[in-house]
């Protein structure tokens, strides 16, 4: 991964986010044109699994990501400066904010057809 | 005479104002210095908030009692319309920004911003797009479509005038202004901080106006193309978003409000900024929790990008979609609350003294928290549905809107007046203002959301007697009134606290930045001498520095080079990597926009030939303006540094303008993403989209095209390449074949283009491939023009081994250019084979 000092980690965690947000929307309206599912299987369909697939995917790294800044920012990795250390506590808290919003997102698809 | 410096501060100051002043008179208009571009960005848009205001008037006015003819329909569409626009694009972003250019430098311990001459065209954009769109209400013929200008209202047909053409093209022009001031913004954060001032310990105001300016970056694209798209459609009649010829109308609602919501946190994380540097000023202590802050300006960023569709949730789009926003437009509220908490926090654990910045402050916090419940209503689809379009979404707007950025900036204008003036308001007046505001606000709004759940609609011009409408109306046109008593009591102590104020003693209010390190109002310069700052209340603790700075007893106090200079620092921890010079007074700003806004009006009275000699005019002078660069005499007339110093970035391979020429590309690349999913959407959406049988492009030469640009890319990333090992012969020549080889790719694209069978305006499938085409030449051909002019200039000994900066510059636009082309090959040739669309 990117290393936990890295500047772009003030970033990546919500980037991620967004870009697999977009994908998903994307992707949900193609899906819902090439193969919906009957309005009657509700929220019990092939795109809601792969929804929340990928929304378990993407929680788990960005978690995995917010864990390991975290470590970097409490023990320190070789010589790193205070900014460094900022910067991993930092994205230590943007990774683990991508991960709640994916979550939280990503949960919607146990509630409601895909299509309707 | 300074005994330790041996520097006599009023002669240094002289020899200073040589380099740095401010010509006055017709000469004013060189100006390209960020305090006076600021003050200009500010008092331009109060004015135009003024004019915005008046039509509020005239419409409260209008609709205080019911069947009133005060107003007729036609006008009161035009009113409506350009009250929103004027109080977004006119008034609200160029404001903030001009408060930013005004006091990021000296907040961060610079001398001015990066790009000068770009916070001067800037202004001038502005300024003349704001001109040419307040022309048509004089005229009449303002646009009249509500501010976000929805299809098919605002289409040919059925808004057959230049109305809507004067916004399209007007808009697009003051938003080249602000995307100029996000890219200039962006880039000297980064790179111009003072000495030892890391990322850490950069004022809040700073991590603020950073997000903004990014998000003006990635937000503001998206509409320049959707106005690009829709003035194309109405002028050149390619059908985007018609539906009978495959285009939707509905893509333009994701276009406008892809930068519509982002918008809103636009305006609200700038004054969040101020309300962060105030708050810890007036409770006497500093913000709590500093690292909370800064993430939650960073989440508020980026989840403000995941909302846009709760704008559209009454268009029909599916359940789980619209579920996917909703949850999003909730998240969004998490961040705004921790700023709040950390906010409320301060004062709870601080010794807050209530000057007159405080009343507006407590005023925001009042005003935002009603305004952000409400926007958590909305966010609620069901509650969505029921008061979509009625005047509590109109209340909604204006609680955010004026509470979350109106009520912070005139706290900020009150806090900084001493800066601007030198001088202090009257206490008196200002407390009749903002109490008048407060209340005539709140009067005005809080009755409006009854008004809306009554089911009032929003723009209707007139009303019936006796629906339950008429006593709401008439609160509200009352508190319309009330708040102009607040605003003109507010303007009038502003006009005369500069006759009649109090002289402001030195750091009046005992702030921590270091913007209150200057002169009162500041010189041009700044600072005589740049100071470290390895913290994060440098008058906190340090409270003689206004006195050492001024003394010359801090770095970079040398003048007699004759440049304009400052610190150019490393982004993460502030120490100094380069001396940055900067370019003087300059007419070029000034004609280039000038020359621009003539584009502008022979694109609205459709004289096309005239368009293109205006074109050419303004490319002759962006030329020029790039000729004084670098190591041209004219921008670093000695190029001696002090033993000890730094090089200047012209001598290095990592100056501000390759930080510029990055950011500009990512803001680009928004606006080619954008035009990649208008490709995407129609394909997937647009109910009647058309595809022709045979592929409309010949992909072969196509393919050689596109062969013959990645060669000139990679010819072009190996000529920096060996630049940068200390090689640079035969520089010219491999510029010229670059160009050569570029321009090559160029004609066969043009030649492709003709010989092949799209006609634009007959489908939405042909006139987006046209646009695509339209915007890979702009790019190559610009690539083509930067090499040649690069080629030019290693002839004249302005590039070369000693100065390399200008060559790193243009090679991430090889880079980029190459990128499009691809996936452009990707999206209009591979993709609809594959999907067996021809």
């Amino acid at each position: 991964m990117l290393s936990p000092y890295h500047p772009l980690q003030l970033a990546l965690g919500l980037a991620v986010w967004i870009v697999w947000f977009t994908l998903m929307y994307g992707a949900l309206a193609v899906a819902c044109e090439l193969a919906p599912p009957p309005p009657e299987h509700g929220p019990y369909t092939w795109i809601n699994v792969a929804l929340l697939s990928s929304t378990l995917a993407i929680t788990g790294l960005l978690l995995y990501w917010a864990n390991a800044c975290w470590r970097a920012a409490r023990e320190g990795i070789g010589p790193v400066s205070e900014s460094h250390l900022f910067i991993a506590r930092l994205g230590a808290g943007i990774n683990l904010t991508g991960a709640i919003a994916t979550f939280c997102l990503g949960l919607m698809a146990l509630l409601f057809p895909p299509c309707l | 005479m300074n005994k330790a410096t041996g520097k006599d501060p009023a002669a240094l100051h002289d020899a200073f104002i040589k380099v740095w002043g401010n010509p006055r008179g017709w000469r004013a208009l060189t100006i390209v210095n960020h305090t006076a571009i600021g003050i200009r960005f500010m008092v331009t848009g109060g004015v135009f908030f003024l004019i915005g205001g008046l039509m509020a008037m005239l419409m409260r006015t209008q609709l205080a009692l019911p069947e009133q003819t005060f107003i007729g329909p036609k006008l009161y569409d035009q009113l409506f319309t350009m009250h929103g626009t004027v109080m977004m694009f006119l008034f609200a972003v160029p404001v903030l920004e001009g408060l930013a250019l005004y006091l990021i430098p000296k907040m961060i311990g610079a001398r001015d911003l990066l790009f000068p001459r770009l916070s001067a065209f800037g202004y001038f954009c502005y300024l003349f797009g704001s001109l040419i769109l307040m022309a048509s209400l004089v005229l009449g013929i303002a646009p009249a479509g509500g501010w976000f200008m929805y299809t098919p209202l605002t289409n040919a047909v059925y808004s057959p005038g230049p109305n809507v053409d004067f916004w399209l093209l007007g808009i697009t022009f003051v938003e080249i202004s602000a995307v100029s001031a996000g890219v200039e913004l962006v880039v000297s954060i980064l790179r111009s901080r003072t000495s030892g001032m890391e990322l850490l310990h950069m004022p809040l105001f700073c991590w603020n106006i950073l997000v903004m300016a990014l998000m003006i970056v990635f937000g503001f694209p998206p509409l320049i193309l959707g106005s690009i798209l829709l003035e194309l459609e109405r002028a050149a009649g390619m059908p985007f978003f018609d539906v009978a010829r495959g285009g939707d109308p509905i893509l333009w609602q994701h276009l406008f409000w892809l930068f519509g919501h982002p918008e809103v946190y636009i305006l609200f994380l700038p004054a969040a900024g101020i309300v962060s540097t105030l708050l810890p000023v007036f409770a006497r202590q500093p913000i709590v929790g500093y690292r909370w802050m800064v993430l939650a300006v960073i989440a508020t960023g980026f989840i403000s990008f995941g909302l846009w569709v709760h704008h559209m949730f009454a268009i029909g789009i599916p359940k789980l979609a619209q579920a996917f926003f909703s949850m999003a437009s909730m998240l969004v509220a998490i961040p705004t609350g921790i700023q709040l908490f950390a906010w409320l926090a301060t004062l709870w654990t601080g010794r807050p003294v209530y000057h007159v910045p405080m009343l507006w402050l407590v005023g925001f916090l009042v005003i935002f928290v009603t305004g952000g419940l409400t926007g958590i209503m909305l966010a609620l689809v069901p509650f969505n549905w029921q008061v979509h379009d009625t005047h509590f979404v109109v209340a909604h707007l204006h609680y955010v809107v004026v509470g979350g950025m109106l009520f912070p900036f005139i706290a900020g204008l009150y806090y900084w007046l001493p800066h601007f003036s030198g001088r202090m308001p009257s206490d008196k007046l200002a407390r009749w203002g903002f109490w008048l505001t407060f209340i005539g606000f709140n009067i005005t709004f809080l009755v409006m959301h009854l008004t809306g759940l009554l089911g009032m609609p929003r723009r209707v011009y007139t009303y019936q007697a006796g629906l339950g409408w008429d006593l709401p109306n008439s609160i509200s046109s009352v508190g319309g009134f009330i708040i102009a008593m607040g605003i003109a009591m507010v303007l009038l102590d502003i006009v005369l606290h500069f006759r009649f104020g109090r002289p402001a003693e030195n750091n009046p209010w005992q702030a921590d930045t270091l913007e209150w390190a200057t002169d009162m109002p500041p010189k041009p310069y700044n600072f005589i001498s740049q100071p470290d700052c390895p913290t994060r209340h440098p008058m906190w603790d340090q409270p003689d520095l206004q006195t050492t700075i001024a003394e010359g007893r801090h770095t970079l106090s040398e003048i007699d080079h004759g440049r304009r200079e400052t610190w150019g620092t490393d982004p993460i921890t502030g120490s100094i990597r380069e001396i940055i010079h900067l370019p003087g007074n300059s007419w070029l700003p000034f004609y280039a926009a000038l020359a621009l806004s003539v584009v502008c009006i022979s694109l609205l009275i459709r004289s096309y030939s005239l368009a293109v000699i205006a074109v050419l005019v303004s490319l002759i002078l962006l030329l020029r303006w790039s000729w004084i660069n670098g190591a041209h005499l004219g921008a670093a007339p000695d190029a001696n540094v002090m033993p000890g110093y730094p090089p200047l970035h012209s001598r290095t391979f990592d100056g501000p303008g390759l930080w510029g020429m990055v950011v500009t590309l990512l803001s680009d690349g928004a606006l080619f993403l954008s035009l990649l999913f208008g490709w995407l959407y129609l394909w997937t959406v647009a109910p009647q989209w058309q595809v022709p049988d045979t592929a409309p492009l010949a992909w072969l030469p196509l393919l050689i095209s596109g062969g013959l640009l990645t060669g000139a890319a990679i010819w072009f990333n190996h000529v920096v390449r060996r630049l940068r090992e200390g090689v640079d012969g035969r520089l010219q020549s491999q510029l010229w074949g670059i160009s050569a080889l570029g321009l090559a790719h160029f004609c066969l694209l043009i030649w492709i283009w003709s010989a092949s069978t799209l006609v634009s305006t007959q489908t939405a499938h042909d006139a987006v491939i046209a646009v695509m085409l339209m915007y890979q030449l702009f790019h190559s051909g610009l690539a083509i023009i930067m090499t040649a002019l690069q080629a030019r200039r290693v002839a004249y000994g302005y590039v070369g081994k000693a100065a390399p900066y200008e060559v790193a510059v243009v090679a991430p636009w090889w880079l980029y250019t190459a990128c499009v082309f691809w996936f452009s090959f990707v999206a209009i040739v591979l993709l609809p084979g594959a999907w067996g669309g021809f």
